[in-house]
């Protein structure tokens, strides 16, 4: 049997985290995820780490279903043109303090595809195939997100208007 | 303070983001569940089994109501809420601890005499759902290892069926489900059950 180490599990959870937005739901997550995972019909041939994610991804969106309210696509949908020349988050300086205040006023997708690119260090592609997402998609939540964290919509957040 | 790249940034937020070792704990019980070798096995024998009683039984069995089925979903519910240890709301080492926590939502918690003979140290308890039913879901960590699981609720016949009233002289139900010793029974206008390795 395929199981994870604490490492792992630790990931896993970091991962929930960002989706969920809050910690405990994040534990609930990772638990029903691990018994899906522990009970899956077959065995993982390579990266289990990278499947329990998905799982994870998974049952979180069945949850968000089944609630109704999650709108993966309602953000993406209303965009329109976007210049995806116009450099990356690569480049954005920022006060942590200000990353913790911005952080949980972020949708879901938005905290999704930032953490796998920051904390996991998955590429465009990587994050597009894990994520079923069109890559321009994702370009797009990022070129938005850039905006988010430039420095005169960081004064939105600052005065707490959200976003 | 300086400024970080986002990134550093945002891996910043997360460095303090980490199971506890309970629950990681809790997590790496749901392994020990999973490597019994021959439950998988075994569910699908006892399917097919199941299978061939119905075909064979359907016909008696729908005349006369079938009426073990809501007995059989509370057993069902009762070792899947046991096997899936799902994070606890609340700490206690007590039934009157529990109570406290409880009773803001509405819930009576009480004690009822099958409950006193496991032999362990309560955890804590959180909330569940028994046949749709809100419930009150205790923890026990046993002196052997392995941990049970008490569920209470109100006793609503029309949902859960006849259920024997140890209050009346009758006795607990017990069945061996899925590895676990499995118990329910009423007291005083509540259901409860339990649940531990068998």
């Amino acid at each position: 049997m395929d199981t994870l180490d604490d490492n792992a599990l630790n990931q896993a959870y970091r991962y929930a985290t960002a989706l969920a937005g809050d910690r405990d739901t994040a534990m609930d997550l990772v638990h029903s995820s691990y018994l899906k995972y522990l009970n899956r019909p077959a065995r993982v041939a390579h990266e289990p780490i990278r499947y329990f994610l998905r799982v994870v991804r998974n049952t979180f969106l069945d949850q968000k279903r089944s609630e109704a309210r999650w709108q993966w696509d309602e953000l993406d949908a209303a965009d329109g043109a976007v210049d995806l020349r116009a450099g990356g988050l690569e480049s954005i300086e920022i006060h942590k303090d200000l990353v913790a205040q911005i952080w949980p006023r972020l949708s879901g997708p938005e905290r999704e595809v930032l953490y796998l690119w920051a904390v996991e260090g998955y590429t465009m592609e990587e994050i597009a195939t894990m994520t079923d997402t069109p890559r321009g998609t994702l370009l797009a939540r990022m070129h938005r997100l850039k905006r988010k964290f430039s420095s005169d919509e960081n004064k939105v957040f600052r005065i707490g208007e959200g976003s | 303070m300086s400024k970080l790249p986002l990134k550093n940034a945002i891996n910043e937020l997360f460095d303090d983001v980490a199971l506890s070792r309970d629950e990681l704990a809790a997590l790496h019980r749901l392994e020990a569940d999973s490597r019994r070798p021959d439950l998988s096995r075994r569910r699908l024998l006892a399917a097919a089994a199941s299978i061939s009683a119905i075909a064979v039984t359907g016909g008696v069995a729908w005349r006369l109501g079938r009426p073990g089925d809501r007995l059989d979903q509370v057993f069902e519910e009762v070792a899947s809420v046991h096997l899936a240890s799902r994070p606890l709301n609340f700490r206690a080492s007590s039934i009157g601890d529990l109570t406290e926590e409880f009773a803001p939502q509405g819930f009576m918690v009480s004690d009822s005499a099958p409950i006193q003979d496991l032999s362990g140290a309560m955890t804590g308890g959180r909330f569940c759902w028994l046949l749709k039913q809100a419930a009150a879901e205790f923890r026990y960590a046993l002196d052997g290892g392995g941990w049970a699981t008490v569920i209470q609720t109100a006793y609503k016949p029309d949902i859960f069926g006849k259920i024997p009233d140890i209050g009346h002289g009758q006795s607990p139900v017990v069945r061996f489900i899925r590895g676990l010793e499995c118990w329910v029974w009423c007291d005083r206008g509540m259901i409860y059950a339990k649940a531990r390795p068998a």
